[in-house]
């Protein structure tokens, strides 16, 4: 398997501006997080709001530029790479967004939309690239009438299926996903992460689906990163965190996913508190303050985002609940 | 459907050109178009006027600088004293109030379309401007336009013909000039309303350029103030070429023009109506006939309020 994806220590980090008088207070919203992804594999980044999901996917999709870090695509380092080979990793990466209401230009015809990126990066003549666009169309379940459409006329998983085509129209060797599916029916959500397992077999595009529903994330990843505060709380695969949790956040966010039958020998890990001030992130571990398990040693001394068995964590005690 | 194929059977299964199926862009666009009545109207009414003034010398019953020393204020057909020969009466030098009209449309549509044209077109590429590069070259141009908006219009206009000269074309240029900033910020509020927007950030992603950004994906979706804009800036540039005309820096008395014909003729306004009212109406209802066909366009052009194919 080739990785396709690399990540090293990738930062992003904000300037705000505080008012007049106040100096600049700098938000670290991404804040050194590291991973491989391999072709055909699926990365699930999960974490609450405002933990830096989105930011990453920004970073990912050279939206932004990191502040530090490395970031390879495809072998091919992002920072520093000239005209031509930033317009190929444009290619190698393409997002979907969360809403599909948003993410679709409503002035233009789902079939222009579709051909747009075969018309900036392809010299196809306008037949092959029809011929293209409706076989991508046939491929995501829409009708060859639709080329003429307009993206009003059609429902939030049509619209969703129609972004997901577009993204796949140059088959791009990754694909970031901003939570595809919050925006859409409960019913329409499995049909919709369906098309995207199915696309992903075809075409071995490896994926970094961004999602705050475990149940989701469960059905679709192979690898699951955790992230608190911009930072990397646990990561490894899939049936090791759903099975046990090793960080204490972790095991908070698992245990409040809603089962339909509770398990009443399980109690419900609850969390006090908000998510830190960005501003203004606690010392030692980010998590310290909520954590049911902090130690002084958790107050003073950030942990290491180290190896433990199959997976990293980032917690003194991750042995602890091995 | 019903097409009519000729080789139903010879041709590769389903291999029919989709848009083959569907109207051209032009027919679409009528269609829609042609479903607003009143937008109809406005274009027929307008095509009037523009037949006029085409065909002016042939269309106008009298020579429009020929003055009838008999026939001093003769009032419309209609009315008590009026007669056949001046269907809409005669002003206050014994010229033919219908020929003037139908002289006058020339210069008055000249002056309303080239104006709004001159302006839209730089207003568009600088609001474009403003809204996608908002550090320095955008506050930089709101600013100038701000500095525009600070002066009184007519003023503006006043000192910018007085630069260039009396004279139409002049005329013409300082009307556009005095419109623009509203054409700027129009365009910049709506490019900054859509920038944030993912299916902007979905194109840039496709690697979309700069002009294709601008051109393809933001603007579309910024003409809906824009038209209504142009249209009512129209009949204001008839009335501020009437007021520079006034001035005697405009279009020249003995030349036909809607705005002049208004402004030369308020004296009469107790003695003879119909000198004053006849070119307002005429400015009235093409004014109205042109922003019922901008409210038309505006519709026919978005395709949410067009029905399902």
């Amino acid at each position: 398997m080739t990785v396709v994806l690399t990540a090293r220590e990738l930062t992003r980090h904000y300037e705000v501006s505080r008012g007049l008088f106040k100096g600049h207070a700098l938000v670290r919203a991404l804040n050194g997080v590291s991973f491989e992804l391999e072709a055909g594999k699926t990365l699930a980044v999960v974490g609450e709001s405002g933990c830096g999901k989105s930011t990453l996917a920004r970073a990912l999709t050279l939206i932004e530029e990191p502040s530090s870090g490395s970031l390879k695509i495809a072998g091919q380092e992002v920072a520093g790479a000239n005209k031509a080979e930033r317009k190929q990793l444009r290619k190698d990466v393409q997002m979907v967004f969360q809403s599909p209401y948003a993410s679709l230009n409503p002035r233009q015809k789902i079939g222009d939309q579709l051909a747009e990126p075969l018309l900036i990066n392809t010299d196809l003549s306008k037949a092959e690239r029809r011929e293209k666009v409706q076989a991508m169309m046939q491929q995501v379940g829409l009708r060859p009438e639709h080329y003429q459409r307009y993206p009003h006329m059609f429902s939030g998983g049509q619209r969703q299926r129609i972004a997901l085509a577009r993204a796949m129209m140059l088959q791009p060797k990754v694909l970031v996903a901003d939570e595809p599916t919050s925006a859409l029916d409960v019913s329409i959500q499995a049909q919709v992460l369906n098309l995207f397992m199915d696309l992903q077999q075809e075409f071995n595009t490896a994926y970094v689906f961004i999602s705050h529903n475990l149940a989701v994330v469960r059905h679709v990843a192979d690898d699951v990163l955790v992230m608190y505060l911009g930072r990397p709380a646990e990561m490894g695969p899939k049936d090791d965190i759903y099975s046990k949790p090793l960080h204490p956040y972790t095991q908070a966010l698992l245990s409040a996913t809603p089962t339909i039958h509770p398990d009443p020998l399980k109690p419900k890990i609850k969390i006090a508190g908000e998510l830190p001030n960005p501003l203004d992130p606690p010392p030692g571990c980010a998590f310290h303050k909520r954590c049911p398990y902090a130690t002084e040693r958790c107050a003073s001394e950030e942990p290491a985002f180290r190896p433990v068995g199959t997976r990293q964590v980032a917690c003194h005690y991750a042995e602890q609940f091995l | 459907m019903t097409t009519p194929l000729a080789k139903p059977v010879s041709t590769p299964a389903t291999a029919v050109d989709q848009s083959l199926l569907y109207p051209s862009p032009y027919k679409e666009f009528w269609q829609a178009f042609s479903h607003n009545k009143g937008a109809v109207a406005g274009l027929m009414f307008m095509s009037l006027i523009v037949f006029c003034a085409l065909f002016a010398p042939w269309v106008a019953p009298h020579n429009p600088s020929e003055q009838y020393r008999d026939f001093l204020l003769t009032p419309p057909v209609w009315l008590e004293g009026g007669n056949w020969q001046f269907i809409l009466g005669t002003d206050e030098l014994g010229r033919d109030l219908l020929s003037r009209l139908i002289q006058g449309s020339r210069l008055s549509l000249l002056i309303g379309l080239s104006s709004v044209v001159i302006s839209l077109i730089p207003g568009i590429f600088l609001g474009l401007l403003a809204g996608f590069f908002p550090r320095i070259l955008g506050p930089s141009i709101m600013r100038l336009m701000d500095v525009m908006l600070a002066l009184p219009s007519l003023l503006l206009a006043v000192a910018i013909v007085a630069i260039l000269g009396p004279g139409l074309m002049n005329t013409v240029i300082a009307i556009a000039v005095v419109s623009l900033p509203s054409y700027v910020r129009l365009t910049r509020a709506a490019v900054m309303g859509e920038l944030n927007r993912d299916y902007v950030t979905a194109a840039r992603l496709a690697g979309a350029s700069l002009p294709r950004l601008m051109f393809v994906t933001v603007l579309p979706n910024c003409m809906a103030p824009l038209i209504v804009q142009a249209t009512l800036s129209f009949s204001s540039a008839i009335l501020d070429a009437a007021a520079l005309g006034f001035l005697g820096l405009g279009v020249q008395p003995p030349t036909p023009e809607w705005g002049t014909m208004l402004a030369s003729a308020r004296d009469y306004i107790e003695r003879a109506w119909w000198v004053v009212s006849l070119p307002g109406l005429t400015i009235l209802l093409s004014v109205l006939a042109i922003n019922l066909m901008g409210d038309g366009l505006r519709d026919a052009l978005d395709p949410k309020l067009k029905n399902a194919a």
